[in-house]
């Protein structure tokens, strides 16, 4: 992709940006990100199908905050991902260049979070029906067999929070998990813990999540972490017409209401 | 199931359902004794949580009780509360856990009568469900080596 | 560092097709026979319900067996409150557990980690465990590019830390080294199934893993690595996730968790990492080690520098699982070499 490349190395010689961070192969073939702060090293770069980590989730970490510009390649989950970060203020001004490759195979470099709205605007991603699938079947299950599939599920966790870890919109400096004194959410790796780890953090990414789904690729235990948030997602989307990623104004269903939101399940 | 009595908790706002239930005492309304009222400055304080760490203490239902819409003291908490119920019962639902012992309801300073229809009302309905034990049971799963369940299904 | 080797007690072997027996019987005696399982892209080990649940064909599991030994969340001690005064029970630990599919390399990872729990201080839980466990090992067939053990002084075929060490030596049987006690009785109960066999050279069975890096050099000269600028610019990529940490078969680190009422209450003891930013983080609020690179060094300079010094060994068995699991992609063998490249 001598395009994309040729892009960074400029981007890197014009001191527009003081590091880049894309991907590259790793040695033992897997594709890993890479943070070029050199033009000579963006000979490494990789881009295709197999680039599928969330790179956005690198704008929090302090270690790449203390650059002055930071470059990043974005795929459309990415892109995302940091306009509901710029929405929540989570990215200064003319801190990011950020980059993006288009269907056409097209090197985009964006001039600011509007662009980048309008450009998700244009590239819906298509809502994947086999989740949604899945989504049907569980529910259709009666509520005690999806139980003992949860419960199957989540006891599995070993709490390694590589879920959080991966997820860009899980920024917070200091955790409710990490909190025990006293203590809120239960810490050790027992069903309990795990479900109400699990389900505080779906409840803080109601409305937030923009479902790249890399809390699901890189849990260890394989849990499908995935269910819950397009679960999430889509009841937020039919119940208060609200997706995360899409606008540069915070639109967070959860920050306000409808004086005639539905209430018949209250008596 | 005649001999179960239910445990159940109530999440009150202090302005409307508490002060509501305070009436229904002083109309000397009697309900059902199996209730034990939590007070809360407001319905947008009573986070999803405290809902979970009620059925881990081995509640069998719980009701959440607030000021009507439009009544609010702090003017707009019913509502964001309102908004955060929608998700978080939809949530619990998509887990598996047992939605139907969750209640949810209005009742203003002036409703003790419906505060003491209701908690008869939901004493009655858990009492027919059932005591529930399947959210409390799970601190017990997973502690152990491998071979104790620590991938293994609920017995 | 030379290939580890123990006295092995006898020779005997075992026909594949009579696995399923095998296990049957030892689940029949209320054993507790864990095995390899598959779930999506995890393997993990379970207890064996049926032989068509177990899966045979993985390089490396996912998860290691360390839960035989040292569980996710384990009980340490609980109490209650009755008639007004305060009963304490320590727990019971489980029936006797035999661990089957695990690699050679994890055994030695086991004995790293029983070693740890009960060399200074003899930590109760982890020794009966260890005493009630068996563990059969598979000596590996295949290897992938994330596999280092012969870097790390082992091999497909060392017998370090098992009991009993089975290698497929085709025509449908299991060539079985004996090398315990335990071992030994476990064939005892099960003689109907094995037959006596001659010492034969395992080499040509097992997998020829490629050396990465020199680990003699790397101990040699791990004290100049410290201040090496290469710890930050390749732990860029690590997320702070325990992943890493929790899929290790030596990683030890524990932290104690107690959750307890007026009433009744337990003290747990759970997996903990040092990749956590919070893992080292002092009452005071300051932090020894608080960006990432600091805790990504401290990972790395245990395995192959603090763990010699302390207990003269390494504790790393090159089973490549950190690297397989890591969400970010970081890889152990590529900082070894930048270290020693430079």
């Amino acid at each position: 992709m001598q395009e994309l490349n040729n892009k960074i190395a400029e981007l890197l010689t014009n001191n527009l940006v003081s590091i880049f961070i894309s991907y590259k192969k790793g040695l033992n073939g897997k594709i890993k990100p890479a943070f070029f702060t050199k033009p000579n090293e963006v000979y490494e770069n990789y881009f295709g199908d197999e680039a599928q980590q969330n790179l956005a989730v690198y704008v929090h970490k302090p270690e790449v905050k203390k650059y002055s510009k930071v470059g990043i390649l974005a795929n459309i989950f990415a892109l995302k991902a940091l306009l509901q970060l710029y929405a929540e203020n989570q990215i200064k001004d003319n801190y990011l260049t950020i980059v993006t490759v288009n269907q056409d195979n097209k090197v985009i470099v964006f001039a600011d979070f509007n662009e980048i709205e309008s450009y998700i605007a244009q590239h819906q991603i298509e809502k994947n029906t086999n989740k949604q699938k899945e989504i049907n079947e569980l529910l259709s299950l009666s509520r005690e067999k999806r139980w003992e599939f949860w419960v199957e599920q989540l006891s599995s966790c070993i709490k390694c929070y590589a879920c959080r870890a991966i997820c860009p919109m899980c920024y917070c400096s200091k955790c409710t998990v990490e909190l025990n004194q006293p203590q809120w959410i239960s810490v050790p790796a027992h069903s309990l813990g795990n479900f109400e780890w699990h389900i505080m953090r779906m409840m803080h990414l109601a409305c937030r999540c923009i479902n790249c789904q890399e809390c699901s690729r890189v849990c260890p235990m394989n849990i499908p972490l995935h269910l819950l948030t397009t679960k999430i997602n889509s009841d937020m989307e039919e119940e208060f017409g609200q997706i995360a990623g899409m606008k540069t104004t915070l639109d967070f269903a959860l920050n306000t209401f409808k004086v005639d939101d539905y209430e018949n399940f209250i008596r | 199931m005649s001999d179960f009595e239910p445990k159940i908790i109530a999440f009150v706002c202090n302005w409307c359902t508490y002060a509501g239930a305070d009436l229904a005492g002083t109309s000397r309304i009697k309900y059902a004794h199996n209730i034990r009222i939590v007070r809360f400055p407001c319905t947008g304080r009573i986070d999803f949580m405290l809902l979970l760490k009620a059925f881990q203490s081995g509640a069998d239902g719980i009701i959440v009780s607030g000021c009507h819409p439009a009544d609010c003291h702090y003017t707009a908490g019913n509502y964001h509360a309102r908004r955060r119920w929608i998700v978080f019962q939809n949530l619990l639902n998509f887990l598996g856990i047992d939605t139907r012992r969750i209640t949810f309801s209005w009742v203003s300073a002036a409703e003790g009568a419906k505060w003491g229809h209701l908690v008869n009302e939901v004493v009655d309905n858990i009492k027919k469900i059932g005591p529930y034990t399947e959210y409390a049971k799970l601190g017990k799963i997973g502690i152990g080596s491998i071979s104790e369940g620590n991938y293994a299904r609920i017995e | 560092m030379k290939i580890l080797s123990g006295k092995i007690m006898n020779y005997k072997t075992l026909k594949i097709d009579n696995l399923d027996l095998f296990f049957n019987e030892i689940k029949k005696s209320g054993k507790n026979l864990l095995v390899p399982k598959k779930k999506g892209k995890t393997t993990y080990f379970s207890s064996f319900i049926n032989i068509n649940d177990v899966e045979f064909n993985y390089i490396q599991t996912t998860i290691s067996p360390k839960s035989a030994l040292f569980p996710k969340v384990e009980e340490l001690i609980s109490f209650k409150k009755d008639d007004g005064t305060y009963v304490v029970t320590e727990p019971s630990i489980e029936k006797e557990t035999i661990v089957f599919g695990l690699r050679p390399c994890d055994a030695v990872g086991l004995e790293y980690l029983s070693n740890f729990f009960l060399n200074e201080k003899s930590d109760f839980t982890v020794r009966l465990r260890k005493e009630n466990t068996t563990l059969i090992t598979l000596a590996c067939k295949n290897f992938d590019e994330n596999c280092f053990c012969t870097s790390v002084g082992l091999s497909p075929a060392s017998i370090k830390g098992s009991d009993i060490c089975l290698t497929d030596i085709g025509n449908g049987l299991f060539y079985a080294e004996i090398i315990t006690d335990k071992g030994e009785k476990l064939i005892a109960e099960h003689s109907a199934l094995f037959s006596n066999a001659e010492k034969i050279n395992k080499e040509s069975y097992v997998a020829q893993v490629p050396l990465k890096f020199d680990s003699d050099n790397l101990i040699k000269n791990i004290k100049n690595y410290y201040n090496s600028e290469k710890w930050t610019i390749n732990s860029l990529p690590c997320l702070g996730c325990g992943a890493c940490a929790f899929v290790c078969p030596t990683c030890t680190c524990f932290n104690i968790e107690d959750e307890a009422n007026p009433v009744c209450g337990t003290r747990l003891r759970c997996w903990d990492s040092c990749a956590f930013g919070i893992f080292t983080l002092h009452a005071s609020g300051h932090n020894p080690r608080p960006i990432q690179s600091n805790r990504w060094r401290h990972r790395v300079l245990h395995k192959f520098g603090y763990s010699v010094t302390n207990m003269d060994t390494l504790s790393c068995v090159g089973c490549g699982r950190c690297i397989r699991v890591c969400p970010a992609g970081m890889n152990i063998i590529e900082q070894i070499l930048d270290l020693q490249e430079a």
